[in-house]
């Protein structure tokens, strides 16, 4: 499936519902997820309205997660904007999605695919023969990036495509920023560590060259690994088992938390992230590094195998062979489940079934993916475990474990970007806020009295805002938009001043009598109409 | 206009009367009167002394029905007049009955001087005439 698609972005201000001014402002938009359909990007860019091509500034995509974030900048002072988004070639069936492999042992280097459709094997890339193959990490358009290793601190990275062709090949004169290995890829960027840790370097994946590189502070003992939120911001864990947000122009931490909350990649959800030291769970503040143990867990969590849905439940497989669900707030466990010998979750996907699949590798050299109900966790289907050597010792540790012969690093091609068909998306400013609520205004009811009879037993209202929204809300009753009891309500965009209609139906009513409707209007920002009182 | 407004279930039928005779002749005025404004809809109708059905459309005037009935094909006896209307709001009233009777007809006398009647009975007593009006 060969598809091109080209959407027209509109920015509005929020509070005008005007064309908005855009002054060196990132733009970020977010495409929710396209229910059962899996896409990946293969390219992406944006021009204005004179095609003009922007700044991609960066692409987050969580791979356990399914929404994809895509910020532009826009550089300059502009009354109208219009930003085309050229999306073309993705691919929407499971043909080009596949586990990647890559071998390490001299002379034998190879990046591999196992088909997940078709469940074979194939090279799609062999490797320069002097060099030893680790780590493996890819973007959300799909491309690979693997480091070849050569005695003599000699290290490179390289970009390849998902068919083995390779892009370019990053071999800076400056030893000391070479990575050791490649920990994570986030935003047009492929992050690595060097030997020892000692430096911690950002490529770019567009121009191979180097976005940042800092050496380690002296209070930053190792990087253990990395995780990156909506905006671009790096969050490790670091020395004494502390997470922290990581400055990438000083190598400091802004913060840090208390000591021995984090053992492993922090997770981020929401406001937070989340990590765990032996069976303590934590919630690290991203604002101030504050740290809160929100409960105990059942077992220890094997190293990067937790993860938090998009609807905000905690997985994670332990080494007890079990994959254990828990809520987050309240902290409680909701179910345990058997899973192969010591199965790291190297992927969990949500899909439009809700099923909570589980790719994972075991120790027992196999491969394969179970799905289980996210209700009590009861297996729903598998795909027959695949055993081969080739994907024996996986790295799914952000230190890679070189072992001569075995494959150097898998990483799961999951990138999951979603493609909305939206001709409008709203502007979001990276510096202050928008915190004027939309005045709601009643336009017309076609009666105020209605009865159960048919034909007399309904009242269509109409309404409008005054800015652009997202959603509204018809209450009967109640001092605010979530009390009363709800009529009508949606959720969609509708432009300053556009006749919204909605129809109350007799049967939402409870007796005869009077009674106040409400209607409350919601910005993108997520203020609400208050109560008229 | 604000963000709200009141809206009104109204669930209550009207209720309603009728106002007829309980003896009629050869024709029926009546009206159904209601405790609100009604809508133009009405289902009256007499059942007569014999069973059958004559539906009646009446005059509509906002809270009642009105109107005059001929009942010279009627017969004769105790008949029942069926009312149901609703209001604005498509409430419907009970369907109210009234029963009255019809008869054939009536002696009306015109006016009579009665010492005249008198004098005439005692002076000519078998010419006394009373002029019938049917």
């Amino acid at each position: 499936m060969y598809s091109y698609k080209v959407y027209l972005l509109t920015f509005i201000n929020e509070n005008t519902g005007d064309f908005a001014e855009l002054n060196n402002y990132v733009v970020r938009f977010t495409m929710p997820k396209l229910e059962g359909i899996n896409h990946n990007f293969t390219n992406i860019y944006f021009t204005d309205i004179n095609n003009k091509k922007l700044v991609l500034q960066f692409i987050s995509c969580n791979h356990k997660h399914t929404n994809a974030t895509i910020g532009v900048l826009i550089p300059y002072i502009a009354d109208k904007i219009q930003i085309k988004m050229y999306i073309d070639s993705f691919y929407n069936n499971l043909v080009d999605r596949g586990l990647y492999a890559v071998w390490g042992s001299r002379g034998n280097n190879a990046v591999q695919k196992y088909d997940l459709k078709t469940k074979t094997v194939s090279n799609v890339y062999s490797g320069d023969g002097t060099y030893d193959y680790r780590s493996l990490q890819q973007d959300v358009l799909g491309y690979l990036y693997v480091l070849a290793y050569k005695s003599g601190a000699d290290y490179k990275v390289q970009k390849l495509t998902i068919d083995g062709t390779k892009l370019w090949e990053y071999d800076p004169e400056d030893d000391s920023s070479k990575p050791y290995y490649l920990s994570m890829c986030q935003n047009n960027i492929v992050y690595g560590n060097n030997y020892g840790s000692t430096k911690f370097a950002g490529i770019k994946t567009e121009n191979n060259s180097i976005d940042f590189s800092v050496t380690k502070a002296s209070d930053v003992n190792y990087y253990a690994g990395w995780s990156i939120d909506e905006y671009g911001e790096l969050y490790s864990v670091g020395q004494y088992n502390c997470v922290g947000k990581f400055n990438k122009s000083t190598g400091l931490y802004s913060w840090k938390s208390s000591n021995y909350v984090a053992q492993h990649t922090p997770v981020y959800y929401g406001n937070y992230v989340f990590d765990f030291y032996s069976t303590s769970m934590y919630r690290v503040s991203l604002s101030n590094g504050s740290s809160v143990k929100i409960g105990t867990l059942a077992a220890s969590p094997l190293s990067q195998s937790i993860v938090i849905s998009p609807s905000g439940y905690l997985y994670f497989a332990s080494s007890n062979n079990l994959l254990y669900k828990y809520s987050i707030s309240p902290f409680s466990q909701l179910w345990s489940v058997s899973i192969p010998y010591y199965a790291y979750l190297m992927g969990v996907t949500f899909g439009s079934d809700d099923l909570v699949h589980l790719w994972y590798n075991g120790a027992g050299s196999s491969f394969g993916q179970r799905a289980f109900s996210p209700d009590d966790g009861s297996l729903v289907s598998q795909d027959p475990d695949f055993s081969d050597s080739d994907f024996y010792d996986v790295d799914i540790y952000p230190t890679t474990k070189y072992v001569s012969g075995s494959p150097k690093g898998v990483h799961l091609l999951n990138s999951y970007v979603p493609i909305y068909e939206s001709d409008r998306f709203y502007f979001y400013s990276t510096s202050g806020g928008d915190t004027t609520p939309p005045t709601t205004t009643i336009l017309d009811t076609d009666t105020t009295i209605i009865s159960r009879v048919d034909g007399k037993d309904k009242c269509t209202v109409t309404f409008e805002a005054n800015e652009p929204i997202v959603e509204y809300r018809v209450m009967l009753g109640g001092t605010s938009y979530d009390t009363g009891t709800l009529l009508a309500s949606d959720t969609g965009s509708w432009d300053s001043g556009e006749d919204i209609e909605v129809v109350i139906d007799d049967a939402d009513i409870p007796a005869e009598g009077q009674y106040r409707i409400n209607i409350y209007t919601k910005d993108a920002a997520g203020n609400w109409t208050p109560y008229d009182s | 206009m604000a963000n709200y407004f009141v809206l009104t279930l109204d669930t209550t039928a009207p209720e309603i009367i009728i106002n007829a005779p309980s003896t009629v002749y050869e024709e029926l005025v009546f009206t159904v009167e209601a405790n609100e404004e009604l809508d133009t809809y009405q289902n009256i109708y007499i059942i007569d002394a014999e069973g059958t059905r004559h539906d009646l459309i009446l005059l509509y005037d906002d809270t009642s029905f009105y109107g005059t009935v001929n009942l010279s094909d009627y017969p004769e006896g105790v008949m029942t007049i069926y009312a149901q209307v609703r209001d604005k709001l498509f409430n419907k009233s009970v369907l109210a009955s009234k029963q009255i009777v019809k008869t054939s007809s009536v002696l009306k006398f015109k006016t009579f001087n009665v010492e005249k009647i008198i004098n005439i009975k005692t002076q000519v007593k078998e010419q006394i005439k009373f002029k019938i009006r049917f």
